[in-house]
């Protein structure tokens, strides 16, 4: 009896001993993974705050400096390390609404200086630009004392950003924040009243309000909306079993959404968006499936600007297209006169095994489609060929209206050329002969896209 | 000792039971996510690796999957489209894999979902459609499913559309 007892203690012992060495494992397992994953958030923060630092630093010489070539390379550096306090901060276990203003204010305070150093050697810092970047100093100021003051709390010890995490994780359902949600908030506080900038690149305030040119009409209902939908969509034999109009959109482009149903399937419903005012399609997108091809992409292609032409859409050429999963999207752009209007463009989808058209996307034309006032150009297409490097050879040409990328217009001369076997498209502005783009085209095995 | 009387039984089933329990459980753990779905999804393990050439489009496709996955078609889509729009907005990162593993910003990148499946074909398909700019929500930066808890702060956004169970806003 004692020898039972005896043993199974011996045996619970080492079950324990097992359990427990185990447990420690873990533990320290847990640690070093903890205290790995604060040494990157902990790399991400100090990086985000010298960057930003950088920037305070950047934005004052550029206001000292007195050379304009000198002013070129501040401001590059700004861009560069904007972009790199932005990168870092989106790196840390915050909640968005605490980090959003910060991340704004970087963006825009890199993109804004880039945008200076395109400009013109007249133009470089204006009286403007200088007020403003007079007032995005001071901000960038008082945001790195509150980067800061983070850095003393996090160095003290007060937070770890691991307990971030589980904050976060908490905050997402419940609705509480953490204490470096806290924390952040302040840093981010600093930064409620920034200038509205508005200049020539991606991330200025004016795209965000940008009003869809090309919506012009009476209003219409509902009802319409459907009918319009209607006679757009190619069914192509398909029976309609329901029509839902499923509410309106209030986006950019106020719109009505309309469904129809071919079967019972889920990828048997056709969805579009017709727009309030004037009652043009805005998009549709059938998502049935293309077994095998059966036509070619010339034919598509036909098919395609056939298509555009029976629903009233005239003047657009084709510009470049994708096959993907036996679906050839087609990117028609506008043309006015002999000139290629790029940022109005429309997207057709058409199946390769039966050539239906399965999609339609118009959001781009009709955000900027107008008539337009093109300006005379300054210098021939002759001497536009001038400025390409001599080692491209040319081999198609013709003018074209291109996007900044602050969504202005551009007139450009377009060449495709070719160099040691690869593709280029080269934009020389037709009003200064600048080179303005250079694109090399792509050729993959699902078609050709322009990158 | 004889190992044969019926009382040593029980502790030699708990002890079995405990070993294999640990060995188990770390073998669970050391495998991370990835093994985490190791039996329901072993045949979809060589495509599902993160190792696999995952450019921008087939990582957008996951995260469709991930989040979208039972939406309807034009769901996917918008949900691609909102991580497009988020790479061109100032206040998010710049760039596709910025937006996607932003920490916390989807919870099927935070639990590591995306990894554990292939994306279905029209999880794919969207992800190209969004890619070459499709965008059923007209340039909104959120999505949520409204019936389920979420913090009351995205409530401050305005509200552009609703497809599927998503409310798509900016």
């Amino acid at each position: 009896m004692r020898n039972r007892y005896t043993t199974a203690i011996i045996a619970l012992a080492v079950f324990w001993g097992l359990t427990a060495f185990w447990g420690v494992t873990q533990v320290q397992a847990k640690r070093k993974a903890e205290t790995a994953l604060e040494n990157k958030y902990n790399r991400a923060f100090y990086e985000s705050l010298q960057r930003s630092k950088n920037v305070e630093a950047l934005l004052s010489k550029g206001l000292a400096s007195g050379s304009t070539n000198n002013m070129d390379t501040l401001f590059s550096d700004l861009w560069s390390n904007a972009n790199a306090a932005q990168e870092n901060l989106h790196q840390l276990p915050l909640s968005h609404n605490v980090v959003s203003r910060t991340s704004k204010f970087l963006s825009q305070v890199g993109d804004y200086s880039y945008s200076i150093t395109k400009q013109d050697q007249g133009k470089k810092l204006t009286e403007r630009d200088r007020k403003t970047m007079r007032e995005l100093y001071e901000k960038a100021g008082s945001l790195n004392k509150e980067m800061m003051a983070v850095e003393r709390q996090a160095a003290a010890g007060r937070f770890h950003w691991g307990e971030v995490k589980q904050g976060l994780r908490s905050n997402l359902t419940k609705g509480s924040s953490s204490a470096v949600d806290n924390t952040f908030r302040r840093v981010d506080s600093q930064l409620q009243e920034i200038p509205v900038l508005i200049y020539d690149g991606p991330f200025s305030d004016h795209l965000e309000r940008a009003k869809p040119l090309g919506v012009i009409g009476k209003g219409i209902t509902a009802d319409q909306a459907q009918k319009i939908a209607r006679r757009f969509i190619d069914f192509k034999n398909a029976k309609i079993t329901e029509t839902k109009s499923t509410g309106a959109v209030r986006g950019k482009i106020p719109a009505f959404s309309v469904e129809f149903h071919t079967g019972k399937n889920d990828g048997d419903v056709i969805s579009a968006n017709v727009t309030k005012k004037g009652g043009h399609m805005v998009y549709y997108i059938n998502p049935r499936s293309v077994a095998s091809i059966k036509i070619s992409d010339s034919k598509a292609s036909t098919l395609a600007e056939d298509f555009l032409q029976s629903r009233g859409i005239k003047d657009m050429v084709p510009t470049y297209t994708m096959r993907m999963r036996n679906i050839l999207t087609i990117s028609f752009a506008y043309k006015q006169g002999d000139v290629v209007i790029y940022p109005d463009l429309i997207k057709v989808q058409v199946a390769l095994d039966n050539g239906q058209i399965l999609g339609y996307d118009a959001l781009g034309f009709l955000m900027s489609h107008h008539k337009r006032d093109l300006p005379q150009p300054r210098l021939t297409m002759d001497e536009a060929r001038q400025k390409i490097n001599p080692e491209l050879k040319v081999v198609a040409e013709r003018m074209a209206v291109i996007p900044t990328t602050g969504k202005h217009e551009l007139l450009t001369y377009e060449f495709k050329a070719e160099m040691k076997g690869d593709t280029f498209l080269v934009y020389i502005s037709a009003l200064t002969g600048e080179e303005e783009h250079i694109f090399k085209l792509l050729k993959t095995p699902t078609g050709t896209l322009a990158l | 000792m004889d190992l044969q009387k019926p009382q040593y039984h029980l502790a030699i089933a708990i002890a079995v039971f405990l070993l294999f329990s640990c060995a188990g459980y770390l073998v669970w753990q050391q495998g991370g996510p990835n093994t985490a779905s190791y039996f329901d999804a072993s045949k979809n393990m060589a495509e599902a690796s993160p190792e696999s050439n995952a450019d921008n489009m087939e990582l957008l496709a996951r995260v469709i999957q991930g989040e979208a996955g039972d939406e309807p078609y034009l769901g996917k889509v918008a949900v691609g489209a909102v991580l497009m729009n988020r790479t061109r907005s100032a206040s998010f990162p710049n760039s596709l894999s910025g937006v996607i593993f932003e920490p916390y910003a989807f919870e099927s990148v935070s639990n590591g979902l995306i990894w554990q499946f292939a994306p279905s074909d029209d999880a794919v398909r969207a992800a190209g459609d969004a890619f070459s700019g499709m965008d059923p929500t007209y340039g909104a930066l959120f999505f949520w499913n409204p019936s389920k808890p979420v913090s009351p702060w995205i409530w401050s956004r305005q509200i552009i559309a609703q497809i599927g169970n998503h409310v798509f806003g900016r």
